[in-house]
């Protein structure tokens, strides 16, 4: 499928990570976008009615671009640190540890790691790998 | 959105995202690459 793009710039994709993490299990997580593409991080936000029992860190501090973005406000209450925009590469992943806090159960957490493309250039390249969604972005 | 799933007694994941795009795991000493 090759996209029509409208607006070279704007476009916005996203990365959908769906985890079923044992109890008292402590995973580090590194996102790292295909190769020769820098992606603008935008967002992240985390479907599960259970959140607390996930203890969700930092491991790299990311550079803050002069984007601003909105951002879901209860991720901002539990973790300031991905409230800050910024580029994401191969050389440059997007890391953070998460630990089921629960000592018992297995949970369940999906994450949406939302994503700017830049230009056309860096669209091309996405579209020469293969099939992928890209959808116009709009601002919530 | 192309997508890989792994499963083992610790972590079931699921990736989707760009094709190309990778998402490592690090589980106690085991490391996991999951490529879209």
């Amino acid at each position: 499928m090759v996209l029509s793009i409208i607006k070279p710039l704007g476009l916005h994709s996203e990365v959908q990570v769906s985890l079923d993490v044992a109890a008292d299990t402590t995973l580090a997580i590194s996102y790292k976008p295909p190769d020769g593409i820098i992606h603008l991080f935008d967002d992240i936000t985390w479907e599960n009615t259970e959140l607390d029992v996930f203890e969700i860190q930092a491991v790299r501090q990311i550079d803050v671009s002069p984007h601003k973005v909105m951002i879901n406000e209860s991720l901002i209450s539990r973790h300031p640190f991905f409230s800050r925009p910024a580029r994401i590469s191969r050389d440059s992943p997007f890391s953070f540890t998460l630990k089921n806090m629960d000592k018992h159960v297995t949970r369940h957490l999906e994450i949406t790691i939302w994503i700017w493309i830049r230009d056309k250039a860096e669209m091309d390249q996405i579209v020469k790998a293969g099939e992928v969604e890209i959808r116009e972005y709009a601002r919530r | 959105m192309a997508g890989s799933e792994y499963q083992d007694e610790k972590i079931k994941v699921r990736l989707s995202g760009p094709p190309g795009s990778e998402l490592l795991i690090k589980v106690d000493d085991k490391e996991i690459v999951l490529r879209s």
